[in-house]
């Protein structure tokens, strides 16, 4: 397997000289191509920033991350919003699906903005609801879909342009559990299948536990990282329960 | 505390104020310009007629200053409480943090005051300035001489103008303080979070209305354009089509937002290219839900551009008519007796004396009166008429009982009487002998008309009576005039006047044969006459002598009203200033019209703009270029501002043309020009408001959420 992403040394301060802060202080890991990785952290643990960083909506204060071999920290301007456009793609915690648009036009716009041929947009909108089972959504609007179909519309936009990294922030945040479970049992599918690779930031150890990797973060740092293996996902959920426990503070209250 | 605070709100929102602060400069300086056109007038040398006619103006501008405050005062009521919904979370924090709804009010009260303050000033120096370029209009429009630049400044209109804004700006502060006072924490945090409710309305519906809108509309062209005579009737049908207009405009509005969707996303092509799905969506959501405003801006900008454009047309063709229909200093008429008239003057109970009885009235003084000519009748009172007159023709117009306008029109009558019921045919026409009108045509400075044996010709310079008169001719109808019978002379009716007027109103003369009348049926007797004099100033002296000399024959007359007269001067002074006050009425409402209608259209943008906020940004982490969500903003919005204007320009070809109809009639028409100049102060003001509300709202959409 090559690598993907690596994330070099990243560094992020807030604030000046009175008063710093360092959301990340150091942070190194890589992640391979086709790897559904998870974050977690507690609150203020950085995992946001660090998500931010990779995705360059904020700047890194030090370090470099690469996407495939590119330093994604030098891009500016345009390079960027192409960049932006073209590798990644995004999944939120409410959504963000454009109200006035129907399902299947939410997904269509990512690729009629990456400037894809018309008569490609179909056939690859038809696909990516096939595998995330909204066909029969696309024709209804935000407001007419529950938390569930809408997350998975956003999921579909965010793959739909066959992105190399797909950066998703607390996507289950919103859902009941039995929708977050549905959504997780998608992406799982659609890594496997589409050998997608996902990055996910997540408190959720339920939902972190979807994931083949998690790595824990702690006041900027990297606390520990977990490797699924071939362990079943309950007891890799039980692995995760004992790090959360250690890592303590706001993360357990979370549980 | 409370100051400090509604200071630095206001420096903070300054480009959110940026509409609301631009329509009450402009609001606030047109209110001043045309308060203060009297003023100005008042530094002009002018007649008496013209300063009958300013006091006039300056009495109509009063009373329509009334309602123009009213609109303004809606208008500015209406964009405070946009201000106030775009501030909503503010007050909201202000609440949670405890402050009692008395101290937003004040907040907002202070606020109001210190934008009313800025905005008055800054409008009133507008208006100062604007009105000296206006100063210079005034006295082209009222044709006087302005010797020297004076700097005018008219303290009542400013006075007025104060006096106005402080009553609409404290309307603005009630309305404000009633908003707080019912306003509820919980929607004030929630504003512009509220997801919206995508109505699609059905394509099918939609092509229905579309098309009974556009029936509908196309009635109301024909009824505006065709089936005018009714109009002439009864003046309130012409609501009717206007009615019908307003309706269909609404229709198509309300139908074109889901046709338009309907129809362009079948084009996948240009759907599905960049940000255009987005765009059309957005585009088709705002028109849904601003039906009604786009249809009153577009019935706003429909007013603007007849008003503006009628009143300059009328301005214009009633001087160029001037020129050219007064073409001596004076023309008398005196009515004469004929052999059929003469008994109806002599007989006794005509005059009535003191007691209610008849006068015993002198018989011979009368018939002789009754046969003199304008100049006889002068000098048998002692006076000298001619020593007055450098030139003059005297000339004389026959009628008789047996020739009337239906013997004339002949098989014409008919068709006449269908389109212009009020026509009065039966009352005698008027006939004159080729060598009076070729006299008189000579003085005039027209060409002469030539005449064969036992021919006629139609004299007529009044365009609805044109085609009637052609048709007589071409149907070579002809005329028993004493005894004679007489055919046409030519298949056209020769086009001119023997009268001095205001506009062309001449609706037919019958011209014959030296020969063919009978001096005993001598109706009127025409004197066309030029002073002897050179100078303005003496011609002015002059008339004024003449006048009253006339006033004294009429008075020894018998029949006190027996010679009437129509001046060069006279006219000129009062259709000019007539031209001049349509005109400035017509620029006073067209610009009121067209700044409430820009304004109200550039406010629900940038209401737009900010409900739509999560959007913009939305589609930026989705990876939309900043360039191609501009562009999509700057395409919706000009849509948003050419539909109406598009839509009030279909309704002004039509609307135009029944103005020029209804100017015909007053013997005038629509001049390109000032349509012209009309469709650039309009593209000027709106374009302003245009290029605001794009600014405004490309900041906004760059704000985070």
């Amino acid at each position: 397997m090559e690598t993907l992403l690596q994330v070099k040394d990243v560094e992020k301060y807030y604030g000046n000289k009175s008063s710093l802060t360092k959301a990340l202080d150091g942070i190194s890991f890589t992640v391979e191509q086709g790897e559904f990785t998870a974050i977690m952290g507690a609150s203020g643990s950085g995992k946001t920033t660090l998500l931010n960083c990779i995705s360059t909506i904020d700047r890194v204060s030090a370090g470099q991350i690469l996407l495939d071999g590119k330093d994604v920290t030098a891009l500016k301007g345009d390079a960027l919003t192409k960049f932006r456009r073209e590798e990644l793609g995004f999944i939120f915690q409410d959504f963000n699906l454009l109200d006035t648009l129907t399902a299947y036009e939410n997904i269509a716009l990512a690729l009629s903005i990456k400037k894809t041929p018309v008569s490609e947009i179909a056939p690859k909108v038809r696909e990516i609801a096939g595998q995330l089972q909204i066909e029969d959504v696309l024709n209804k609007y935000p407001y007419q879909l529950s938390g569930g179909q809408k997350q998975r519309v956003a999921s579909a936009r965010a793959l739909v342009t066959e992105p190399k990294l797909v950066l998703a922030d607390e996507p289950t945040g919103a859902l009941d559990s039995k929708s977050a479970k549905m959504l997780l049992e998608r992406f799982s599918d659609l890594n496997v299948l589409w050998n997608a690779t996902i990055l996910m930031v997540t408190h959720d150890s339920f939902s972190a536990s979807y994931a083949k990797r998690i790595l824990f973060i702690k006041d900027g740092r990297l606390f520990h990282e977990l490797v699924r293996g071939g362990d079943s996902r309950k007891d890799f959920f039980n692995k995760i329960i004992d790090v959360v426990t250690l890592l303590g503070g706001d993360l357990s209250d979370a549980l | 505390m409370l100051c400090k605070l509604s200071l630095k709100n206001i420096r903070r929102s300054i480009r959110d104020y940026s509409v609301y602060f631009i329509t009450l400069v402009l609001g606030i300086a047109i209110f001043y310009i045309f308060n203060a056109i009297n003023t100005q007038a008042s530094f002009l040398v002018v007649s008496t007629v013209t300063a009958d006619i300013l006091r006039l103006l300056s009495e109509v501008i009063t009373g329509l200053s009334v309602f123009i405050a009213f609109v303004l005062g809606a208008l500015i009521v209406y964009a405070s409480r946009f201000l106030m919904k775009r501030r909503s979370r503010e007050f909201a924090l202000y609440m949670t943090l405890g402050m009692r709804k008395s101290s937003i009010a004040g907040i907002l009260g202070m606020e109001s005051l210190i934008i009313g303050l800025v905005s008055l000033a800054a409008g009133l120096v507008l208006g100062i300035i604007l009105s000296q370029i206006m100063s210079t209009v005034v006295a082209q429009l009222f044709e006087a001489n302005m010797t020297e630049f004076v700097f005018t400044f008219s303290r009542e209109a400013c006075l007025k103008t104060i006096l106005y804004f402080a009553v609409i700006m404290a309307v603005v502060v009630l309305s404000d303080m009633i908003l707080v006072g019912k306003s509820r924490l919980i929607r004030l945090m929630q504003t512009g979070s509220r997801a919206e409710k995508v109505r699609m309305k059905n394509p099918v519906v939609c092509v229905l209305v579309f098309a009974v809108g556009t029936a509908i509309l196309v009635v109301a062209y024909r009824m505006v354009t065709q089936s005018l005579s009714s109009i002439f009737v009864a003046p309130q049908v012409i609501l009717i089509p206007i009615a019908m207009g307003a309706v269909a405009t609404f229709l198509i509005f309300w139908s074109l937002s889901g046709l338009l969707l309907g129809i362009i996303s079948r084009f996948k092509t240009v759907y599905w290219k960049g940000l255009n799905s987005f765009t059309f969506r957005q585009l088709s959501g705002r028109v849904n839900t601003m039906v009604i405003s786009i249809t009153i801006i577009c019935l706003m900008l429909f007013l603007t551009i007849s008003i503006m454009t009628a009143a300059f047309s009328m301005r214009d063709s009633l001087n160029k008519n001037i020129r050219e229909l007064t073409p001596v200093d004076i023309q008398f008429d005196k009515t004469l007796a004929t052999a059929e008239t003469e008994k109806l003057y002599l007989d006794d109970s005509m005059f009535v004396g003191p007691d209610g009885k008849g006068k015993n009235i002198p018989k011979e003084q009368l018939q002789k009166e009754l046969h003199q000519d304008v100049l006889e009748t002068f000098s048998d009172k002692g006076l000298d008429l001619s020593s007055f007159l450098e030139e003059y023709v005297s000339v004389y117009i026959y009628q008789t009982d047996a020739f009337d306008l239906s013997a004339a029109l002949g098989d014409v009558r008919q068709k006449l009487v269908t389109d212009h019921p009020s026509v009065q045919i039966y009352n005698n026409h008027d006939i004159m002998t080729v060598g009076d009108y070729n006299r008189i045509a000579e003085l005039y400075g027209r060409e002469p008309v030539t005449l064969g044996e036992n021919e006629y010709l139609i004299l007529c310079d009044y365009e609805p009576m044109i085609p009637f008169w052609k048709e007589v001719l071409e149907k070579e109808t002809v005329y028993q005039i004493f005894g004679h019978e007489l055919h046409p002379a030519a298949l056209d009716p020769v086009y001119g006047f023997v009268r001095l007027s205001s506009i062309h109103e001449n609706t037919g003369l019958v011209i014959v044969s030296d020969d063919v009348v009978d001096p005993a049926y001598r109706a009127k007797n025409l004197l066309a006459a030029n002073y002897a004099a050179q100078d303005e100033a003496v011609r002015r002296e002059t008339e004024g002598k003449i006048i009253e000399l006339t006033r004294q024959v009429n008075a020894d007359c018998l029949i006190t009203t027996v010679i009437g007269y129509n001046t060069r001067i006279d006219i000129r002074d009062t259709s000019v200033s007539l031209g001049a006050v349509v005109t400035f009425l017509g620029l006073y409402l067209g610009f009121v019209f067209l700044i409430s209608g820009a304004a109200i259209l550039a406010l629900k943008a940038l209401s737009d703009s900010i409900d739509s906020k999560n959007r913009y940004h939305m589609l930026r982490q989705i990876g939309a270029e900043d360039k191609e969500i501009d562009r999509s903003l700057l395409r919706q919005q000009m849509v948003l501002f050419l539909m109406p204007l598009v839509l009030a320009g279909i309704h002004t070809i039509f609307g135009l043309r029944f103005s020029q109809l209804i100017l015909e009639q007053m013997g005038t028409g629509i001049q390109t020009v000032s349509l012209l100049i009309t469709i650039l102060i309009l593209l000027l003001i709106y374009g302003i408001y245009f290029f605001i509300t794009y600014r405004s709202s490309r900041k906004i959409i760059k704000e985070t959420v």
